[in-house]
């Protein structure tokens, strides 16, 4: 059985179809990217998966269990975290806080519990506490646990924003654009990142991304939207010489 | 190993040494103050004005969690706190219940009430959700001033004394330990977490419908415990004293004092309580007066007193733990640190 299955997702907008009869297999391991020109339906198809938009029709499975319809929350918490487009850090607070954040779904006391100080408050605290660290030194942000969020370099702030996803604890990880805005060498010590981070947490990785020295370097598969319509799927190689998706991202004329 | 002394003032900078100094010349008014009125040195007068600012504290602090931590809008405590004073004063009236018994049944109505509101309005943001609850103020006004129980217009009088300064003190400091406490726990985080961006609150795993009702019920349930002891210090409720201008004067203190801290709040609602007071020698000016006070620190600090700092955090409490829990870890880090990117 797949990690993550999506069977003919649709999502119409008014008149309009933004994605069309999507189909998607992620086994666990995986590492997939979905490439695409602007306007594609790359990003529709994230919210629709992690349930920011509720789907036209269609069928989202996470292990067996169909999740359309359910809150970003729920979904979150049954093992799917993502990164946004355009950053989307508690941009406010501080690093530190940023993570601990991440970790609410995993601290088990109630409200009566904070309250009054009891053990289980202290127990779970100083877990998140632990935990909250050690995502931070893996990511190298540690020095910069008690700045604002919004005060980091570019680049950090992505890091800082998967670490966040991260703490959710998630068996999938969505990474909306990680690359975009960076320079070269930026995107090239990301792609180790995301690989290295990928067998540290044995997670399965599912990414839109533009820079194709990213996608093709880190991608064992790659599926290209067009209009909202799957125009294409196969290892990079493949897509690299598919017509179609010469087509679809430099226009007819050059063939 | 380094021994810590109680009080490491060495590690504090000025501005720490300087809030610390303040914080214990606080401390100390504070323990005059209850001294003087346990004495009955502090005239009557006076211990009222100190009765409303407590109350006020725990209107401030409770609007503060909806407003400032959970960056909701809400114009409509005073409806909350009305629903507190008139349910516990009719207990009072009618049934006599214990002191303790109706402020509860109070804050738990309005908590309820409070609930309710929250499950629709909540789908509003902002500005629409400022408009909504102030909609809800109004209603309740409207419904205590037409029900034949509330007594109208004419209001409920004859509610025994029952509210001291002490009560009122105590229950002002459970509010802020109370509210505090959750502030600083995961729960406290998720509302903060709502306040700053709600998609990625929820993209988090945080439930951002059940926080925003959460902030509103138990919000509500403070205002309703300050409206249970305004009643029982004031001895006659009417409608007029829980109007959208009532709404507004909470609001003012939490801005003042900072969105997003409990500290400034408290200060903020003694200081608003106490300076319209100390301005009375001004007769009709001193509105006038106040007015641009406010205007004047706005502009100077816009944020508010103390922004979204707390009073731990300006004296180092939280930076002192810190030092204490990293002491024995800090080795361990430089080993096997820097193995990440």
């Amino acid at each position: 059985m797949s990690l993550l299955e999506v069977r003919d997702l649709t999502m119409q907008f008014g008149g309009l179809t933004a994605v069309d009869r999507f189909n998607l297999n992620l086994n666990e391991g995986d590492i997939v990217g979905l490439i695409g020109p602007n306007g594609a339906g790359k990003t529709t198809v994230f919210n629709c998966l992690t349930g920011m938009y509720a789907p036209t029709s269609g069928e989202i499975l996470l292990s067996g269990q169909r999740i359309n319809g359910l809150h970003p929350y729920e979904i979150t918490r049954l093992g799917m975290a993502r990164t946004f487009q355009n950053i989307r850090l508690f941009k406010q607070l501080t690093v530190y806080d940023n993570i601990r954040i991440a970790f609410h779904s995993q601290s088990r006391y109630n409200l009566a519990a904070a309250v009054f100080r009891l053990p289980q408050y202290a127990k779970d605290e100083r877990e998140i506490l632990e935990k909250t660290e050690e995502l931070l030194e893996i990511f190298g942000l540690y020095e910069h646990r008690n700045e604002i969020a919004s005060s980091l370099p570019y680049g950090e702030q992505r890091q800082l924003e998967i670490a966040r996803a991260l703490a959710t604890n998630p068996k999938i990880l969505l990474l909306d654009e990680p690359a975009a805005g960076m320079n070269p060498q930026e995107t090239e010590g990301l792609t180790n990142l995301i690989r290295w981070v990928k067998e540290r947490f044995g997670l399965t990785v599912f990414l839109i991304e533009h820079d194709m020295r990213l996608v093709m370097k880190l991608c064992e598969r790659i599926v290209v939207l067009d209009y909202g319509i799957t125009i294409a799927e196969g290892t990079p190689e493949e897509i690299q010489n598919d017509p179609q998706v010469i087509e679809a991202y430099l226009g007819e004329e050059v063939l | 190993m380094r021994k810590e002394s109680i009080l490491p003032l060495s590690g504090f900078s000025l501005r720490q040494k300087l809030t610390w100094l303040a914080a214990v010349l606080m401390g100390l008014m504070l323990v005059a103050v209850n001294v003087g009125v346990y004495r009955g040195t502090v005239d009557f007068y006076f211990t009222g004005v100190l009765v409303v600012a407590w109350i006020n504290v725990i209107l401030a602090v409770s609007l503060n969690l909806i407003n400032g931590f959970t960056g909701q809008f809400s114009l409509g405590h005073a409806g909350f706190m009305a629903v507190g004073a008139y349910v516990s004063a009719l207990l009072t009236i009618h049934l006599n219940w214990p002191f303790p018994v109706v402020l509860l049944l109070g804050a738990l109505v309005a908590a309820l009430l409070g609930f309710f509101i929250g499950l629709p309005t909540l789908r509003l943001r902002g500005d629409y959700l400022a408009i909504a609850t102030l909609g809800f103020g109004e209603i309740v006004r409207v419904v205590l001033l037409n029900l034949d129980i509330t007594g109208g217009p004419r209001g409920l009088g004859g509610i025994f004394p029952k509210t001291t300064f002490f009560s009122a003190e105590v229950l002002a400091a459970l509010t802020i330990i109370v509210i505090g406490n959750i502030i600083r726990s995961s729960h406290g985080r998720a509302f903060i977490a709502v306040r700053e961006d709600e998609i990625a609150a929820e993209a988090m795993g945080i439930d951002t419908t059940r926080y925003k009702v959460l902030a509103f019920a138990i919000g509500a349930a403070f205002a309703g415990l300050a409206g249970g002891l305004f009643a029982h210090h004031q001895m006659f409720i009417d409608p007029r004293s829980f109007t959208f201008q009532r709404s507004i004067e909470i609001l003012v203190m939490v801005v003042l004092g900072g969105l997003g801290s409990i500290t400034g709040s408290v200060i903020a609602a003694f200081v608003l309580t106490i300076l319209p007071e100390a301005l009375r020698g001004m007769a009709e000016y001193r509105m006038i007066v106040y007015a641009l006070l406010l205007i004047g620190l706005m502009l100077v600090r816009p944020q508010g007193l103390l922004g979204t700092k707390e009073l731990r955090d300006m004296l180092g409490i939280d930076r002192v733990r810190w030092l204490k829990a990293e002491q024995p870890a800090a080795g361990a880090l430089k080993s096997h640190g820097g193995d990440g990117r």
